[in-house]
């Protein structure tokens, strides 16, 4: 005699832990199906994070110069180096037709034509141009040779900024002698107008006309060296010597106190102005070329290996995948088995079949999650964040992509067709996730697809969790959860309809 | 036997539903009393699944009605579902399952209670599925996923049971155990309604209800099938030695165009109305005739032949009235 059945709750608590055991055995029972959901896709990934290198190999690089005397093939080894280790110089060439035959047999990557005559350019007010030719047709690979371009062309400007410093610095040398003497004259007549002696006076005025005389004359170029000097280190003064000959005269004022004054102006002056020169000259004239540097600093301590970083969002789109998969295959198997015929004259209800089915595949794709967290471990990255946290993230994320696998189940007439569907899905999920792309870098309408993947809200969650060391944005984990309820209802509805609905 | 019209566990009238093309059932009625075993009995397509899926819930039909345990199948309520026990023509099993574990499974359906390990044992024994219960179905023969089928069906002691085809792939002497069983259901009260394309298993039902063409043909009990597909008792006359042409034409006018079938040279099976008055008369027209007669007897023609008997009948096809000899 069979055993008297249970009754409400007590029935449907059996009957949801029937559906439990049922999906748990299944999975057990299909070893191949959880390695080929989970192992697979882990392994291509992490065979791409191992190999994958964030910057580009270097471009072979072919140097075209219009005229082999040119001033700068002399410099090509240095011109070389202003491409920094972005470009492995192959060679030079005059020979613009050969330069180009090579460029599309594939030999070199790249073509940097100099400009023929570049202080001719110069003289006639315009631009000299470097030419960078590439047969590149990978939009990353093309964006990169532009920026390459634009900071190699820089480098070269600095460099040719920074000899002609350097050759300022040399004549500042030549003229930093006789505005010695000019200043220490000027000490002098100081001394000799406290001292009220103006015939000594009179005498060191006429020495510092004549050395004024000769520091002007021996360095024709000082003044205008001295003009952008003084205004590089802040000075208006832009003629330094008039402006001294006219302070020189005040001294000469018959007026004790005025010529004292004008003498004292006048050393001041001078001492300042010797200060500035031996300032500009001792200065690295790199650092004048370029006063401004950068420095970026990051809030975390996150490595910058591609690995580490991707491993997050892999975790997220391996759980969405098994979970969704594993959900889409369910109803359309039961269905194609017939057993939903069978359920359907049964006493069985819609919310303990979908509870049963939720807790099974979930216990599964929270057993795999704890699994890949763990080779995440062993491979060196961190949860910076809570932990707990973490295990809500996965949490929710397993029941939103349970929810929209049971979906796509509704929506397949064959296995075969929610196989396909799931791959879709993954599909998606890379483009669309900010998995590989950053979402901002997607046009408003086109995120709207993201936030229909679940990932989407993991990947973001993740984010924040293991290298930021926060919680997650509200937003983000209130949108998931909210998400994974409404996921929830519409296969709530997709199930009554499965097993609990009568053929028409 | 027959319960009051408004205890019976399955009732239709004019149930309808029609798939297009001549295909489906149409304009069933149906009433079936509680504690009997009622057999659909119709070759392939005669519409015998679409019956039980109608009556089942499983589908909706396209005009008549259906009531089953007194309620309407769209709406069936929880309890009623848990009176009733289906096992659909084709062995559903979850193929990842063992034997053991889909019937498990069927029993939490039913929210039979967790310890029933020896309510499944003791059902796995009567199918005969002892050695083989942990055999994942790939591994099981047709047989086997079948008797696990009607395993499951029967798990929760349904009172209403509905079985499509439970001994096809079954072989002789398990199908026979099958319907001892049925009859020990129907004994305790369990009413059964069994399609089978087994003509022969029509003798093991209180009422057979034989389908073509989406159209109960008839429905009877088997022996009122057999006296509908003959025009009455069969009896078969065994001759010492061949008759006479002469003979046999009196024979045959004596049976006055009742179903007569020489079956040998010796041997003759006709129909009568009644066996014991009949055999008289024979005995009486032999001496008359000086024919020596080995042996007169009722005879019991198998189901597969009343069944192609009466499908002829129904179709007009055949000859045979309602008169019956004497």
């Amino acid at each position: 005699m069979p055993l008297p059945t249970e009754h409400g709750l007590k029935a449907r608590l059996i009957r949801g832990t029937g559906f439990f055991r049922k999906e748990i055995f299944s999975v057990y029972r299909q070893p191949r199906l959880l390695l080929t959901l989970v192992i697979g896709p882990f392994l291509i990934l992490l065979i791409f994070g191992l190999g994958y290198r964030d910057t580009p190999p270097p471009f072979r690089t072919l140097l075209v110069l219009g005229n082999e005397d040119a001033e700068l093939a002399a410099d090509r080894e240095d011109l070389g180096g202003a491409f920094g280790d972005s470009i492995v110089l192959e060679g030079t060439t005059t020979d613009a037709a050969v330069a180009r035959d090579r460029l599309g047999d594939g030999d070199v990557d790249l073509l940097i034509i100099a400009p023929d005559d570049p202080l001719r350019s110069l003289d006639a007010g315009e631009r000299a141009d470097f030419q960078v030719i590439h047969g590149e047709v990978d939009p990353i690979l093309r964006s990169s040779i532009d920026l390459l371009a634009r900071l190699s062309v820089d480098e070269i400007n600095r460099r040719v900024l920074a000899g002609v410093v350097t050759t300022a610095q040399e004549e500042a040398e030549e003229v930093d002698e006789p505005l010695i003497a000019v200043r220490e004259s000027s000490s002098q007549l100081v001394s000799s107008l406290e001292a009220g002696n103006r015939s000594e006076a009179q005498s060191e005025i006429a020495s510092l006309r004549q050395e004024l005389a000769v520091a002007e004359s021996q360095t024709e170029s000082a003044d205008s060296l001295y003009s952008s000097v003084a205004r590089a280190l802040g000075t208006t003064d832009e003629q330094v010597f008039t402006h001294l000959r006219e302070t020189l005269e005040t001294a000469e004022s018959e007026d004790s106190d005025a010529a004292l004054e004008g003498a004292r102006e006048l050393e001041a002056t001078l001492e300042q102005l010797e200060a500035q020169v031996t300032r500009a000259r001792d200065l690295d004239p790199d650092l004048l070329v370029s006063p401004f540097g950068v420095r970026v600093m990051q809030l975390n301590d996150v490595p910058r290996a591609p690995g580490i970083f991707y491993s997050p969002g892999t975790l997220a789109l391996l759980v969405q995948h098994l979970a969704l998969t594993f959900a889409a295959l369910s109803l359309v198997r039961e269905r194609e088995l017939g057993l939903t015929e069978v359920f359907r004259v049964s006493p069985l209800g819609t919310t303990e079949t979908l509870a049963g089915k939720y807790l099974g595949f979930g216990a599964i794709a929270l057993v795999v999650s704890a699994a890949l967290t763990g080779a995440m471990l062993l491979f060196g990255v961190r949860i910076r964040g809570s932990m707990l946290m973490y295990v809500l993230v996965v949490l929710l994320l397993i029941v939103a992509s349970l929810g929209l696998g049971f979906l796509l189940s509704g929506a397949s007439k064959t296995d075969s067709q929610a196989v396909q569907y799931s791959m879709i899905a993954l599909l998606l999920s890379i483009f669309f996730t900010g998995f590989v792309l950053p979402l901002d870098q997607l046009a408003a309408p086109v995120q709207a697809v993201s936030y229909l993947i679940p990932a989407t809200y993991g990947i973001r969650a993740f984010h924040d969790i293991f290298f930021r060391g926060a919680s997650p944005d509200p937003l983000v984990l209130g949108g998931l959860a909210l998400y994974a309820v409404a996921l929830a209802a519409g296969a709530w509805w997709v199930v009554k309809r499965e097993v609990a609905s009568v053929k028409t | 036997m027959h319960a009051s019209p408004s205890a019976r566990p399955v009732t239709t009238s004019s149930l309808t539903k029609d798939y297009g093309g001549g295909a489906g059932v149409f304009d069933l009625d149906l009433d079936i009393d509680t504690g009997s075993i009622v057999g659909f009995i119709g070759p392939s397509g005669s519409g015998k699944t679409t019956a039980v899926r109608l009556m089942t819930g499983v589908m909706a039909p396209d005009s008549g009605t259906v009531e089953v345990l007194g309620e309407t199948p769209a709406k069936f309520s929880r309890a009623t579902r848990a009176r009733i026990g289906y096992m659909p023509q084709k062995s559903v099993l979850y193929p990842d399952l063992t034997l053991r574990e889909n019937l498990n499974f069927a029993a939490s359906l039913f929210g039979m209670p967790y310890r029933r390990k020896k309510t499944i044992d003791r059902l796995i024994d009567f199918v005969q599925l002892e050695g083989a219960s942990d055999r994942l179905p790939r591994e099981a023969s047709g047989g086997e996923k079948r008797r696990i089928m009607l395993a499951s069906t029967l798990i929760h002691g349904p009172e209403l049971i509905f079985l499509d085809e439970p001994t096809a792939g079954i072989d002789p002497v398990l199908r026979r155990r099958f319907w001892d069983r049925f009859a020990e259901l129907a004994a305790d009260q369990k009413t059964l309604l069994v399609t089978t394309q087994y003509v022969g298993e029509a003798a093991y039902c209180d009422y057979v209800a034989v389908l073509a063409n989406g159209r109960i043909l008839t429905f009877d009990t088997p022996e009122g099938l057999r006296r509908s597909a003959y025009g009455g008792e069969m009896i078969e006359v065994v001759f010492s030695t061949s008759p006479g042409s002469d003979d046999v034409i009196s024979l045959e006018k004596l049976a006055e165009g009742r179903f007569l079938d020489w079956v040998s040279t010796a041997t003759v099976r006709l129909a009568v109305k009644d066996p014991e008055s009949a055999f008289v008369i024979i005995a009486n027209w032999a001496q008359e005739r000086g024919i020596e007669l080995d042996k007169t007897e009722t005879y019991v023609p198998p189901f597969d032949d009343v069944f192609v008997a009466l499908v002829s009948k129904l179709d007009g096809s055949s000859g045979g009235d309602d008169a019956v000899a004497d």
